[in-house]
Order: C-alpha cells, then sequence, then structure tokens
C-alpha cells in the first residue's frame, strides 16, 4: 500500500474524517472586495471619458495604460495570493487526532495537533445572519492539558463537526495515548 | 552636437521604474507559486491553478510592455 500522507507525521493506519477548510462564503467576500479594486480602472477609465477627455489622447493614454496595466497584474497576484491563504488554511480530523494547518502568511506555516483523548469540551457556534442561513461558525476545542484551544474559524456545518469530534473522542481508547 | 535631451532621461527612469515594479512582482509571485507548491496537498490542482495564473500574467505582462513602448 502507498502511503501518501494529507499531513507531516501521518500514520499509515490514520483514518481521516474530516478536511475542514473555511466556508465558501468566507473566501467569496473577501473575493467581492477584489471585485470593488478591480473596478477601479473601470470607474477611472468612465471618469476621464466623463470630465477629462483630454486625457484619452497622446501622450497622457500611453501613461494611463500603463499605470492601468500595472495595477491589474498587482490586481491578479493578490487574487492569487487570497486563493492560496484559503487553499493552504485548514483542520484535519482524524481518528487520533486534530491538525490544524495555519497558513499566517506565503511564508508562515504553523501546524498544531491535538490528540482526542487530551479533549475537554467541543462547542459549536453559529452567529450572524449569514452564518445562520448558510450554516457556518466557528467549533471550539478545549483541551485538558493547556489553557490553550483550538479554534476552527468559519467552518461548515460547525454542529456536525462538534458532534464528529465528540463521537471520535467515545471512540478512542482510553488511557492509551 | 546631439545632446542627450530630458526625453531620453526620462524615458531611462520610466524603464528603470518600470522593470523594478517588474521585479517586484516577480520575487513576489515565485514566492506565493513556492508556498502553493511546497504545502498545498492536491499538486495537480496546484499546477492547474499556476498555469492559469501564468497565462494571465504574462498577457497583463505583455500589455505592460506595449503600453511602455507606446509611451516611447
Amino acid at each position: 500500500m502507498i502511503h501518501n500522507p494529507l499531513f507531516p507525521g501521518q500514520q499509515e493506519n490514520e483514518k481521516i474524517y474530516m478536511v475542514l477548510r473555511p466556508h465558501w462564503f468566507i473566501f467569496f467576500l473577501k473575493f467581492l472586495a477584489w471585485v470593488l479594486f478591480a473596478a477601479i480602472p473601470f470607474i477611472i477609465d468612465w471618469f476621464i471619458n466623463q470630465f477629462a477627455p483630454g486625457l484619452n489622447n497622446a501622450p497622457y493614454v500611453g501613461y494611463i495604460d500603463l499605470l492601468k496595466d500595472i495595477y491589474m497584474m498587482f490586481l491578479m497576484l493578490g487574487l492569487f495570493i487570497l486563493w492560496i491563504m484559503y487553499y493552504l488554511n485548514m483542520q484535519i480530523i482524524t481518528n487520533e487526532r486534530i491538525v490544524d494547518v495555519t497558513q499566517k502568511s506565503l511564508l508562515h506555516h504553523t501546524i498544531s495537533e491535538l490528540h482526542l483523548t487530551n479533549i475537554e469540551d467541543v462547542t459549536a457556534e453559529v452567529k450572524g445572519v449569514f452564518g445562520t442561513f448558510l450554516n457556518y461558525g466557528s467549533v471550539y476545542v478545549q483541551t485538558a492539558a493547556e489553557t490553550e484551544r483550538f479554534v476552527f474559524d468559519n467552518v461548515p456545518n460547525p454542529a456536525a463537526v462538534e458532534k464528529m469530534i465528540l463521537d471520535l473522542y467515545e471512540k478512542v481508547p482510553k488511557g492509551n495515548d | 552636437m546631439n545632446p542627450v535631451t530630458p526625453t531620453n532621461l526620462g524615458e531611462t527612469i520610466l524603464n528603470v521604474f518600470f522593470y523594478l515594479i517588474i521585479a517586484a512582482f516577480l520575487i513576489y509571485s515565485i514566492i506565493a507559486i513556492y508556498s502553493l507548491l511546497r504545502y498545498g496537498r492536491t499538486k495537480i490542482l496546484s499546477i492547474s491553478v499556476i498555469v492559469v495564473y501564468l497565462i494571465i500574467s504574462a498577457g497583463l505582462y505583455a500589455a505592460a510592455v506595449s503600453s511602455l513602448n507606446q509611451i516611447k
């Protein structure tokens, strides 16, 4: 059997139950903000046509086109990075542990693990209009040993995630870390 | 006598600025692509997205160079 781990340190017999990323609506909100920035060149075009048509002639038009092209390049880079950050942030629930993979910036990658045996309390939270209608929210996992808790932000169906973690906790053999 | 005119100096400064901005863009893009390939779980998806990004970026770069040449 070929072992192709989803995260570093994954055991061969470790079964992955869930891979969670923030709800698509969270990415959509960021994408909407990006669209607003993408609209700026079109607004400037409209503004020039309405109030300063002289800028549509040489030599100004060349400079304006150049600025727009450079702006669009960085805008594309922004969208690319936005998607990378969305894609690389995830939580994995296995039959043995919870793995929180966090990409804080392009070169800042963190992996935290929590064994199911250390779980003390799991809380699912849904709040806000969009969270309620689209069924996304946060899941808080309190550990027995540490005061710090695992937080899954804006994950889809937090109640199902909470139930799955508790079900897996029940199945873990006690006294066997 | 053919002295260096302010227009030529302006073009040189514009070129330097333009290629400095492109270099910054390139470095940032390389870092982003590296992160995605290094930490991304699905290589096929990562490579597909990178290819689309590179095609769009190459098109925008070509448009920018064309605009730069239009100024000269």
